[in-house]
């Protein structure tokens, strides 16, 4: 297993032209920006603005990651290997799924567009039922695929082709 | 923190990859975004096409499902990178910290933009601010944000993306790509099961879409009907007549009857056409009525002018300009009738425009007047 990612790269260079450039460009777009929305406050109420920002960042960074990371560790640990792939597959297009499903499974659209039938018109919870049933019947075939001739043949997906070649090519690098 | 962060599938490279992903997709929503505002409200120099047919249906589906897309990518791009918000010290310097603060904006507004995207096309409106001005502003923020943040990636991210056989062992390179595999399956499904509200051969498949194809009065969806929209009992009028004045030579007041005759006679003409909502979702319809060119020409309107429809709902969206290029299309319609039969009254009975590469909000129903500008 590696360690963070960060500790053999070098310092990114935050000098030269092109920093510069970007961070006056960067900010004169995202100050203009700022500058429409707190002009167009009677429309846009930059403090519950800024509450739906922080408060999705602080949801995203403190409770949704910390959660995946978890449930990964759960699977890294307590999952056999040739598992670990399709369950970790089925549980991400799940998640996201689900998360994405959030808004029409609430169906508060119905009440806000009394009379028009084709808004929301599905049967969510049942759709999204039988989307997620395909996709675990995906994660099955893949994982007996995987812990049965699937690993005798190579994991998939396959390497690169210059990872297939003989170390004696000379071509593998890294 | 840093023992909780073991996945060999985290790399320089897997974020470069991701991160372009991120950009690709952010970049056609606010040029799509940004387009669709500009036809809504036109500057001067702005002249949008009325041809091809299918422009505007096609650049915001772009716009809503490139944001459904990007998703689970911007997901997995922060899973990437997650170790980095604990990293310590927090800042190296000023230029260290101003690279980080623009992060609060850009992950923070690319959060805000796609959530309430995501919330809006589902009518769950559970805010206070109006949804498109700050969709519009925190667009351009998070545009800045993005630039800023580049300008200090690119040298990672020219690293990362030239270094094709640089991952440490074959395990974290296997790793990698079953991650990126991972989120483009998250990505994949999550298209299928929607846009087919706006992309017909994937339609049967949209069970999870707030839209479906096929699915309303006469066939077609419906953005807003006649009751929610405070028309209902002004449509059996019977002294309803459509004015079309302005500056023209001959004015005129046409009832029902006189639409009916003039779609009967060489002015009538039939057109199929997408209605394409902003909402994203899109269905091509078999539209017939009156060419509006042809009662433009019959009233002496200028070649040139701009045409406003006004109908009978008041409040938002109650009215729109056509541009001369919308206005003179021999496919742009006052249409009374759809797939074959007289509008259903949350179709514009009695008389609605339709004209090609429109947004749906600026397709007018229940028309009361056309204004010669």
């Amino acid at each position: 297993m590696s360690g963070p990612p960060t500790a053999a790269e070098p310092p990114e260079p935050l000098a030269g032209w092109r920093w510069w450039t970007g961070l006056a460009a960067g900010g004169a777009i995202g100050l203009f920006g700022l500058v429409g929305l707190v002009r167009d406050a009677a429309k846009t109420m930059p403090l519950v603005w800024l509450r739906w920002l922080l408060g999705l960042l602080l949801i995203h960074d403190l409770v949704l990651v910390p959660l995946v990371l978890l449930v990964g560790h759960r699977l890294r640990d307590q999952v056999p290997e040739a598992w670990r792939w399709p369950l970790r597959v089925g549980m991400v297009t799940s998640g996201v799924l689900v998360l994405a499903s959030v808004p029409v499974l609430y169906g508060v659209g119905r009440r806000t567009q009394p009379g028009n039938a084709s808004v929301l018109p599905g049967q969510y919870p049942l759709a999204l039922a039988g989307v997620l049933a395909v996709v675990w019947l995906g994660v099955l075939a893949l994982g007996t695929w995987s812990s049965t001739g699937g690993r005798r043949r190579g994991s998939w997906p396959r390497l690169s082709p210059a990872w297939r070649r003989p170390p004696s090519s000379g071509t593998r690098r890294g | 923190m840093g023992p909780a962060f073991t996945s060999p599938a985290r790399s320089e490279r897997t974020t470069a990859m991701l991160g372009v992903a991120v950009g690709v997709l952010f970049g056609v929503c606010l040029a799509t975004g940004l387009l669709s505002h500009l036809i809504q409200q036109p500057p001067g120099w702005f002249a949008w096409p009325s041809r091809p047919v299918w422009l505007y249906r096609w650049s915001q589906g772009l716009h809503v499902f490139c944001g459904i897309a990007a998703i689970p990518v911007l997901l997995a791009k922060l899973w990437s990178v997650y170790p980095h918000l604990w990293r310590w010290p927090p800042v190296r310097g000023v230029a260290h910290a101003i690279e980080r603060a623009a992060i609060v904006p850009l992950l923070g507004g690319a959060l805000l933009l796609l959530v309430t995207g995501l919330m809006n096309i589902g009518y769950w409106y559970g805010w206070r601010f109006d949804f498109i001005r700050t969709h519009y502003w925190t667009a351009w923020i998070v545009a800045g944000a993005l630039i800023v943040h580049l300008s200090a990636k690119l040298p990672v991210l020219r690293r990362a993306l030239a270094s094709r056989h640089a991952a440490a062992d074959m395990a974290a390179d296997l790793e990698r790509r079953r991650f990126l595999i991972t989120t483009g399956v998250a990505a994949g499904v999550l298209l299928l099961t929607t846009a087919g509200s706006a992309f017909t051969p994937l339609r049967r498949l949209a069970v999870l879409s707030p839209r479906r194809q096929g699915v309303g009065p006469q066939g077609l969806p419906v953005n807003k009907d006649a009751r929610s929209a405070g028309v209902a009992d002004k449509l059996d009028d019977p002294g309803w007549r459509l004015a079309v004045a302005g500056r023209v030579e001959r004015p005129v007041r046409l009832s029902l009857a006189d639409l009916r005759a003039r779609m009967a006679g060489p002015m009538g003409h039939a057109a199929r056409l997408p209605i394409a909502c902003v909402e994203g979702w899109s269905q091509e319809a078999h539209w017939r009525g009156v060419r509006v060119r042809d009662l433009l020409a019959e009233v002496g309107a200028p070649a040139d002018a701009a045409v406003r429809v006004q109908s009978l709902q008041r409040g938002g969206y109650s009215s729109a300009v056509l541009n001369p290029a919308h206005a003179r299309d021999p496919d742009t319609l006052l249409a009374l009738e759809l797939n074959g039969a007289p509008l259903h009254p949350d179709h514009g009975f009695p008389v609605r425009l339709i004209a090609p590469s429109n947004p749906g909000v600026m397709q007018t129903k229940w028309l009361e007047s056309v204004t010669v500008l």
